[in-house]
């Protein structure tokens, strides 16, 4: 008998607390930013594929652009290694504030994305320029210009926020 | 007819109204279109290589050996971080000023050929007189000193500065003025046209001259190779421009038609002679007291100081004087809002410290005298680049793509308070290049009249090329393709200061950059 009591009187203070789930207004949901968002830690590995032979130790990813009416490709080559970072942060905040002023009176929702510090084991990269999009076969031209090898952990720190634009 | 039926006929009666709403924007209209884009910004950044180790390689030294630069240290980070050593955040743009990314046309890309779209990117852009590049650099090449430095606190000394080089320029204009005030300058201008055509005429004759003087040249040279070792028997071949001793009566036909050939030259070379004195006269011809060279010249340079004369008593609201009294507002602008305790939005620190490797062959000389090469070892050396209060507030890129390619248009606004360059690792900045109060104001390209294109050729060779300019468009070109320009406050190195260095008005007429695969 005293449970049906209790759940009786929990029934009672249901209501009001249901009354409470109304939809916040503009005003209110303005004060409220950094709410939590998602946190993103990775490790990306560009294995080399020793197949092909035209890298020593075989070739890596290979992006390649072609701009608009070229016969050619722009191409980042040979993309290899290991990229990692703990804790990169996204979510979606309100700027309201700070800013000499300039907060206030921007008022608008704003993606942010929390960098991090990131590391790198014998990560590579070619700049080059070439004939195919593919890599290899006859015919295949390429000019390296440039090749950017880093190896260890790279600091990082500050927020990038992205927002719309009229 | 059923009710349904009768909404059907009025909505098709309806429909051509709705297709005559339907008409095509015409220009104007679509110039005020313009994409919403993003705008982004970047808030208590720093970047630093930290423990990692870099490289740079893929190039090859003039022996085809493969060079590295090792990058030992590569940061960026806020003004203030002494080079790098403290971890000051820096604020890359605001949400008021950020940078954007959008797709614009019309008034917003003014150049861009009527109906065509541009991405286009902006840095962070403010319009008051110290966060404008524009100013803010003028006004720092006349300050040249970098503000805030020990014996660099008062702001009005590029007023001073630009008020010098103003009356100086005015004292010129004044000389001028009064020189030929009683002469007036539209007179003044007459006399010169008319004395130009006696030069016009004699250069005429110069030109005619210097013609003949070199076909008799050539042919001078053609006989002197046929003509004989010995002529007649007792005359050995002169030297060249000299006659046979035989004169015109030689009996060696070849000998004396070389003869010949010398008197003709030497003849047209007198006739040159006299041609260039006589031109020499017509720009002494006198008039109002004055040569024409000096009247011509006296000219020219009134009208670049105060625009082409008009009137006998010309006024000077164009020209040179006219532009730094415009810049003298611009210095005035930026040296009250510092005196009255405006602050500019902190800029970047930003460095590279880099070593490469060098093959570096040892030379000596032995006992006789003679150098003798040694042993071919590597060689370390140290580069470092250090940019101070770095800011590219007010620059924009536009891309955009037609049947000839990727074509862009671009506006660099970089300004920085100090690039110092070094390349020893354990000095001081007495033994290295400090450029202070630097400012590049580079344009590429224009839209309409020199596009900058981009384009990878079929062998995979990259080409970045700017139009050359056409006897069609030459007149819009050199008023409407921006020039690019170049100012340094202070260049010292090693210890010496070399003074304020400027390039104004560069344009490119023409541009071709390509990559080439040397065969190594």
């Amino acid at each position: 008998m005293r449970s049906t009591y209790l759940g009786f009187a929990l029934l009672l203070m249901a209501g009001p607390v249901l009354a409470e789930l109304r939809p916040l207004a503009e005003d209110e949901l303005q004060g409220i930013s950094g709410q939590a968002g998602l946190s993103i830690s990775a490790s990306l590995n560009f294995a080399a594929n020793p197949a092909q032979t035209r890298c020593p130790g075989g070739c890596g990813t290979r992006v390649a652009i072609q701009p608009a009416n070229s016969s050619g490709f722009i191409v980042l080559d040979n993309i290899q290694g290991t990229f990692g970072f703990e804790g990169l942060s996204f979510d979606i905040v309100t700027i309201d504030s700070g800013y000499n002023g300039e907060g206030a009176a921007f008022n608008e929702s704003a993606m942010r994305l929390g960098l991090t510090d990131a590391s790198f084991n014998n990560a590579r990269v070619t700049l080059a320029g070439s004939n195919s999009a593919t890599s290899g076969g006859v015919g295949f031209q390429q000019t390296d210009l440039l090749t950017y090898q880093i190896n260890g952990d790279v600091r990082i720190n500050g927020n990038l926020y992205l927002f719309a634009t009229p | 007819m059923n009710r349904h039926l009768r909404e059907i006929l009025f909505i098709l009666l309806a429909l051509p109204g709705l297709s005559m709403a339907m008409e095509a924007l015409d220009d104007r209209e679509l110039g005020e279109v313009s994409g919403a884009g993003v705008g982004f910004f970047l808030d208590d950044f720093f970047y630093d290589q930290g423990s990692a180790s870099a490289q740079v390689s893929g190039l090859k030294d003039s022996q085809g050996n493969a060079l590295t630069i090792d990058l030992e240290r590569a940061y960026i980070k806020g003004d203030g971080s002494q080079r790098g050593a403290l971890d000051t955040p820096a604020q890359v743009g605001t949400p008021l000023h950020p940078f954007t990314l959008k797709v614009v046309s019309g008034a917003a890309a003014p150049t861009l050929p009527s109906g065509t779209q541009a991405l286009q990117l902006t840095t962070p852009t403010w319009d008051d007189p110290l966060n404008d590049t524009h100013q803010y650099g003028l006004w720092s090449y006349y300050q040249g000193c970098l503000y805030g430095e020990a014996g660099c606190t008062n702001p009005t000394q590029a007023q001073v500065a630009i008020d010098t080089e103003l009356s100086s320029l005015e004292t010129t204009r004044n000389a001028l003025l009064a020189r030929y005030q009683s002469v007036g300058f539209l007179t003044l201008k007459s006399g010169i046209d008319q004395d130009m055509l006696l030069v016009e005429q004699r250069r005429t004759q110069v030109s005619t001259e210097t013609t003949d003087v070199q076909a008799t040249y050539g042919t001078m040279q053609t006989r002197y190779a046929a003509a004989p070792a010995t002529a007649d028997l007792f005359y050995a071949k002169p030297a060249f421009g000299q006659k046979y001793g035989c004169g015109n009566i030689c009996i060696n036909a070849a000998a004396r038609a070389y003869n010949t050939s010398v008197d003709s030259y030497q003849t047209q070379l007198s006739e040159l002679a006299a041609a260039q004195k006589a031109l020499g006269e017509a720009w002494s011809v006198q008039r109002h007291g004055y040569s024409l060279n000096q009247r011509a010249t006296d000219f020219d340079e009134f009208s670049s100081l105060c625009g082409a004369p008009t009137a006998e008593s010309p006024t000077c609201v164009v020209g040179r004087i006219q532009k730094t009294k415009d810049n003298r507002n611009s210095v005035v602008l930026v040296a009250t809002s510092l005196q009255n305790g405006g602050t500019r939005v902190k800029g970047l620190d930003v460095g590279v410290e880099a070593t490469f490797s060098l093959p570096s062959t040892a030379y000596s000389v032995d006992g006789n005298g003679n150098i003798i090469k040694g042993a071919t070892t590597t060689r370390s050396d140290f580069f470092s680049i250090n940019l101070e209060g770095f800011t590219l507030n007010g620059a924009y890129l536009n891309l955009w793509g037609d049947s000839t390619g990727l074509q862009g248009e671009a506006s660099l606004q970089m300004y920085t308070d100090k690039l110092v360059i070094g390349t020893c690792r354990n000095c001081t900045d007495a033994n290295r290049l400090v450029a202070k109060n630097l400012y590049f104001d580079i344009n590429l390209g224009q839209a309409s009249l020199q596009p900058l294109n981009f384009s990878v050729l079929g062998d995979g060779e990259l080409r970045l090329s700017l139009p050359s300019v056409t006897w069609n468009n030459h007149q819009a070109f050199y008023q409407q393709v921006p020039k690019s320009n170049i100012s340094v406050g202070n260049l010292s190195m090693g210890g010496v200061d070399l003074g304020s260095q400027v390039v104004r008005g560069m344009r490119v007429d023409y541009l071709e950059v390509r990559t080439v695969n040397l065969p190594r």
